[in-house]
């Protein structure tokens, strides 16, 4: 650490102009970037797809303006396209469509809420961890292991056990398993990132911690967390129609994907559009965001190439 | 794809009815009829009874129809039994442990590993069945039942008088089943005569005595299986029973096998055709959890026979030539329960009416059954011989009387969720984990919305639902839906709304004179006659009081492809014996 | 192999500390076991006798310790819904899982492997886009909802396969292909991507250059060295698919340990879910070592660390 105050003053000078260049090259770069994604096929299928389902979830139950508990005896297990019932009803009468609407709903709630929990202290875990180092970072490895050494399924049928069947253990365990994911990709740029020349500069010429947090380590790690954050979100689609499946997700009348699969596997000889439509909705919704993970890698990979050595020369 | 035309079985029956009530249809007309719709000979006798048949009622002489009341509709008589094969049998429950004293539930194997003293023949009448005879005192008190010499258990025990009434002892200090023959007093051995001595006359006393719960096991094994900490390998790892096929492999979640024991003694149940060991090598129950895979299976030509189809799947089934089905109207009800514990909620009559009367019946026999069972209005199915027609005089499907009801009992605001003196009408509904009982559950937690009470649905495994529903310190008011299979209905219904019964199994806890009155009267009714008194006076108390809310009955379906014989289960017995079982090669 | 002894130390370490998580979780899911084993009608003394019997009102460290004890001894308990011993339920479930497990991951690379090396060689042409298609329609088809399809296709309809059942090899195409389904998409990946790298090396033009035909260089060397971080990863499948056999083996009616761990979480039977978690942890907890492992024999460079 410099003590001579010249130094140090010159140094931080440098450290804002490197901001400047890096936020000059993040513009040219978004740029850059928005066209790639417009060329990317992948990218642009998924989010079309995505944007598809999401209008689905938000504004299906509003321009159906039908009640999703509201049944009727005898109208049970009418085929799509039924008078009044644009996707048939349910074994006691429910009209699909709505239930559709309002499992895709919960499905991006609940994606939605474990994204949010994996990314925030997934982040905050392996940055600490691979910035401090030491026994921090030691804990931080060894949580992540231990968390890892668990398949999904089975902690969220230990935390349903402990705390019940509903939506919420779903998102607490996926929420878990994803944050020790996101944390362990983290931790792995942020070591990365520790040994590179601007980051040792900025250090030396005693700019905070956090400054160099916000100002080069969060942007640098942004992009593969966003990548790998989109893979998770399908693990939590998949995760959450899996044990709604089960029994251990959301409880009826409350319609989820999983469930409605589940409600109508019994019925796959009498009317099958009860258990596939909902097994479709999920695939369309996993496909989008694993499209949308995939393009974003193809999207992102050259940037992060490009602009290392932008800042290197 | 109507929902009307899968549900023929009603009508029809309703029509059979309707036409032999007006004369048109002679008793045994109508007994054909019935049979050929698949019921059986006791269950169609007992239709009839409850439709006010009996001696001078109308009939007309038909004497050259074919007598088609005494042989059940089955396979041609000509074809010879075949020895040997292995019957694969699907079970839509999960399998219990072999252990009459200790299990909740009893399943098919205990009617291929064990006998009852004595059983129901295919008419309802008691024959003997372990026990070669038995008789009566004139007084009713003393049951004598006579056990043959050289009856042996399969681990080579022998079986006397003693040793069965030292089981019989052990059910009533072991069972928690004990209470359905609270009326008896003693078991003795009398030289090889078992003596059953009763506090008072009971009709029903024999009952109880023909189910799994008193089915005849070497007690010797059971006590040695047992090890301290109430755990035991009895029933699991082994059992030691008295019939035709011996304990092989016990799989939770999977499977049971038995095998033919060979050195079987022989039955004296005179409605066996097969009095020596079985015809059949083995028998595999596979359980079947998933509704809709069962039919496949049998369709598929994986299992021989069936117990209790998916509903929606049996009109396929039924169209199948290759296989038989057999439906019968056994009680298998489906109630809620109403826990008493929150008299706010629950604890006055007119609420509980409010409640029944919002419940659509008919509309979620059709939806939700397919038409395979029927509405109740009272605690019997329509089809007993003790049914009391009058109780359908109660709780009709009427939304305006129920909203009316709980008006008048000061419930306002019926637009969302009503209240009363600052309780909210809302309560934890506790249902099992199984597709028929969650869509009615579903049914009626929706149509009790539309009266502004809310029912939170809260699906549990059938092994802690009950556990749950009567847990004490529930913030919420219980409610459950179950069901049970039991030949005589009021016998099992004593636990359920008897006071002496409470915590468990009366799960409601609830406290009702009139209804306790009428058990008593039962337990005491020695006489026919008295015994359809009570039985009447217990079905109007419960309709009108409503301990619990009685929604419909499904039917017990059999399945059983052509090539199986001998393999015929009827209405009194809950599952088939396997001693006269064949399959073609 | 410094590295080898210290990721088995490790690995016994995360094992422990998976035992305590898990034995905790599970008392904390509450129900109450003297529920399951007593009879409904027990009263209360009864319960406290038979609690005290068991030591459930002990300190959790105690219980765990003594648990621990019975488990290094062999002695697993017993089942309190319905009295099987567990060590049979082991026995029996475990084989089915494995003969599960296994038909799967023999699926996954005899599946997996060529159609990556097919559609590396035929990069960018149709069967390379067709192969790819199935790849990531693959992964987002969730396992449960193809089992119903596979169910209703062919067993229902077609009749050609048994719904469900066990353990002949009729019984066993279904849930195993199902099984496989998303560790094939994620080998096809892997393949073709290791496979594109390969086949862009100097090596290759080496042997190019050399005269051999493309076939052997192809069979001989580019797949053998893409063969490399398959093969050393391919514990990281067992991983995956013990987690998916949860769900699978429920909807077969497969009777394995994961089928029976599931049930047993909804029915709070504490010993059997408490083990069954414990074999599982421990199998995809040695499945990642073996990657581990496999990864540090094959990449001399950290052999050497």
């Amino acid at each position: 650490m410099p003590t001579d105050p010249e130094a140090a003053r010159y140094l931080r000078e440098w450290d804002d102009r490197l901001q400047d260049y890096e936020d000059r090259q993040r513009i040219t770069a978004v740029r850059q970037l928005l066209r790639r994604m417009g060329r990317n096929r992948l990218l642009l299928i998924g989010t079309v797809l995505g944007f598809v389902v999401l209008f689905l979830g938000l504004f299906g139950p509003v321009i159906s303006g039908v009640d999703y508990r509201t049944q009727s005896f005898r109208n049970i297990h009418r085929p799509p396209f039924s008078e009044g019932h644009l996707l048939g009803t349910d074994e006691l009468g429910r009209d699909i469509a709505i239930r559709l609407f309002i499992g895709i709903r919960v499905s991006l709630l609940v994606a939605a809420g474990v994204t949010t929990l994996a990314l925030v202290a997934g982040v905050l875990l392996g940055m600490t961890g691979g910035w401090t180092g030491g026994w921090t970072d030691r804990a931080v490895r060894g949580g992540v292991d231990f968390v890892w050494g668990f398949p999904l399924i089975l902690v969220a049928v230990l935390f349903a056990g402990g705390l019940g069947e509903g939506l919420f253990p779903v998102i607490l365990a996926v929420g878990l398993v994803n944050t020790a994911a996101i944390a362990r990709v983290v931790r792995g740029e942020v070591l990365v990132l520790k040994q590179r020349e601007f980051i040792e500069a900025a250090h030396a010429a005693g700019v905070s911690t956090v400054r160099i947090m916000g100002r080069h380590v969060v942007p640098n790690i942004l992009a593969p967390t966003m990548v790998l954050a989109s893979y998770y979100v399908a693990v939590a689609v998949v995760a959450e129609a899996a044990l709604s499946f089960v029994g251990l997700g959301a409880q009826p009348p409350l319609p989820s994907l999983g469930r409605m699969v589940s409600d109508g596997r019994n019925f796959l000889r009498v009317n099958h559009w009860e258990a596939t439509i909902p097994g479709l909705a999920i695939v369309m919704l996993v496909l989008s965001v694993s499209l949308i993970g995939d393009g974003l890698r193809d999207v992102f990979d050259p940037r992060l190439r490009h602009e290392a050595k932008g800042v290197e020369e | 794809m109507g929902d009307g035309d899968r549900n023929n079985l009603t009508p029809d029956v309703g029509e059979l009815v309707d036409q032999y009530r007006s004369a048109r249809l002679s008793r045994r007309r109508f007994m054909g009829r019935m049979t050929a719709l698949g019921f059986s000979v006791p269950a169609a006798a007992s239709i009839l009874a409850a439709c006010g048949d009996d001696d001078d009622s109308p009939s007309v002489d038909e004497p050259d129809e074919p007598d088609e009341t005494e042989v059940p509709p089955s396979e041609p008589v000509a074809m010879e039994p075949i020895q040997g094969g292995t019957l694969r049998e699907g079970y839509n429950r999960d399998v219990s442990p072999h252990d009459p004293l200790t299990t909740n539930w009893y399943d098919p194997a205990f009617f291929a590993i064990y006998e009852a003293i004595m059983s129901n023949d295919p008419n309802g009448s008691d024959v003997p069945q372990f026990a070669s005879d038995f008789s009566v005192s004139d007084d009713g008190l003393e049951y004598r039942f006579t056990i043959p010499d050289g009856k042996l258990s399969h681990s080579g025990g022998t079986i006397d008088a003693a040793k069965v009434a030292e089981f019989y002892r052990t059910v009533q200090q072991e069972s928690f089943v004990a209470g359905l023959a609270a009326p008896v007093d003693t078991y003795e051995a009398d030289g090889n005569q078992v003596v059953m001595k009763m506090k008072n006359p009971w009709i029903g006393a024999l009952g109880p005595h023909k189910t799994g719960y008193w089915r005849i096991i070497n007690i010797d094994t059971w006590k040695q299986a047992r090890g301290d900490g109430g755990e035991s390998t009895y029933g699991t790892e082994s059992a030691d029973g008295t019939g035709p096929f011996t304990h092989e492999a016990w799989e939770p979640g999977s499977r049971v096998l038995v095998k033919r024991w060979d050195d079987y003694p022989g039955s004296q149940t005179p409605f066996f055709e097969n009095k020596g060991p079985a015809y059949l090598d083995a028998i595999e129950w596979t359980v079947i959890t998933e509704a809709g895979q069962r039919a496949t299976q049998i369709e598929n030509g994986d299992i021989d026979t069936l117990i209790n189809p998916a509903h929606q799947d049996i009109e396929r089934l039924e169209s199948n030539s290759d296989l038989t089905v057999t439906r019968y109207p056994e009680w298998s009800g489906f109630m809620l329960t109403m826990n008493r514990d929150y008299p706010e909620l629950f604890g006055d009559r007119e609420t509980r009416q409010g409640l029944s009367h919002a419940l659509d019946r008919e509309g979620m026999v059709n939806a939700i059954l397919a038409g395979n069972g029927a509405a109740t209005y009272g605690p019997f199915p329509t089809t007993d011989r003790n049914y009391e027609p009058a109780v359908e005089e109660f709780n009709r499907f009427d939304v305006d009387l129920a909203n009316k009801r709980l008006d008048d009992a000061g419930w306002t605001g019926g637009d969302s969720v009503r209240e009363r003196n600052g309780t909210a009408f809302s309560f934890e509904y506790i249902v099992e984990d199984e597709s028929v009982q969650v869509s009615v559950a579903e049914a009626v937690a929706e149509q009790f919305r539309t009266i502004g009470v809310q029912a939170n649905l809260a699906v549990r495994d059938r092994a802690v639902v009950f556990e749950d529903q009567s847990g004490e310190g529930r913030e919420a008011a219980a409610m459950s839906g179950f069901f049970w299979l039991w030949p005589i209905p009021l016998d099992v219904l004593i636990l359920f709304s008897g006071s002496g019964f409470i915590p468990v199994p009366n799960f409601s806890h609830a406290v009702e004179p009139r209804i306790d009155a009428a058990i008593a009267a039962w337990q005491q009714s020695a006489t026919a006659a008295e015994a359809q008194a009570a039985a009447s006076e217990f079905q109007l108390a419960w309709a009108e009081e409503l301990p619990y809310l009685s929604i419909m009955n499904q039917n017990a379906t059999f399945v059983k492809n052509n090539r199986v014989h001998g393999w015929q289960p009827f209405v009194w017995n809950l599952y088939p014996y396997y001693n006269d079982t064949w399959i073609e090669g | 192999m410094r590295r080898i002894a210290s990721r088995s130390l490790y690995m016994l370490l995360i094992l422990a500390l998976s035992s305590i998580a898990v034995f905790y979780a599970i008392r904390l899911s509450g129900g109450d076991a003297t529920a399951a084993r007593l009879p409904a009608s027990a009263s209360a003394e009864d319960r406290a006798q038979f609690r005290d019997q068991l030591g459930l009102d002990d300190p959790v460290y105690e219980q765990y310790f003594r648990y621990m004890g019975r488990v290094v001894q062999g002695d697993f308990g017993s089942s309190i819904t319905n009295n099987a011993k567990i060590s049979n339920l082991v026995k029996e479930h475990g084989r089915n899982s494995l003969v599960l497990g296994a038909s799967a991951f023999v699926l996954v690379f005899a599946i997996g492997v060529p159609l990556g090396v097919l559609a590396a060689v035929r990069r960018n042409r149709s069967a390379d886009a067709g192969i790819m298609t199935f790849s990531v329609v693959g992964m987002a088809i969730p396992n449960f909802w193809l089992a119903l399809l596979a169910v209703w296709l062919f067993a229902s309809t077609l009749g050609w396969l048994p719904s469900a059942g066990c353990c002949g090899i009729k019984q066993l195409i279904l849930p195993a292909s199902v099984l496989a389904l998303e560790g094939i998409a994620l080998t096809v990946r892997m393949t073709r991507s290791a496979m594109l790298e390969n086949l862009g090396a100097d090596f290759v033009r080496t042997l190019r250059a050399g005269g051999l035909s493309e076939l052997r260089v192809i069979g001989r060397h580019v797949l053998r060295n893409a063969m490399v971080p398959i093969v050393s990863l391919a514990g990281l499948r067992i991983g995956q698919i013990v987690g998916y056999a949860l769900v699978v083996e429920t909807i077969f009616g497969w009777p394995g340990l994961g089928q029976v761990l599931v049930t047993a979480v909804l029915r709070r039977d504490y010993p059997v879910a408490q083990f069954f978690s414990l074999v599982l942890i421990a199998v995809v907890v040695a499945s990642n070592w073996l990657a581990d492992v496999g990864y540090t024999v094959v990449n001399p460079r950290l052999r050497r660390a």
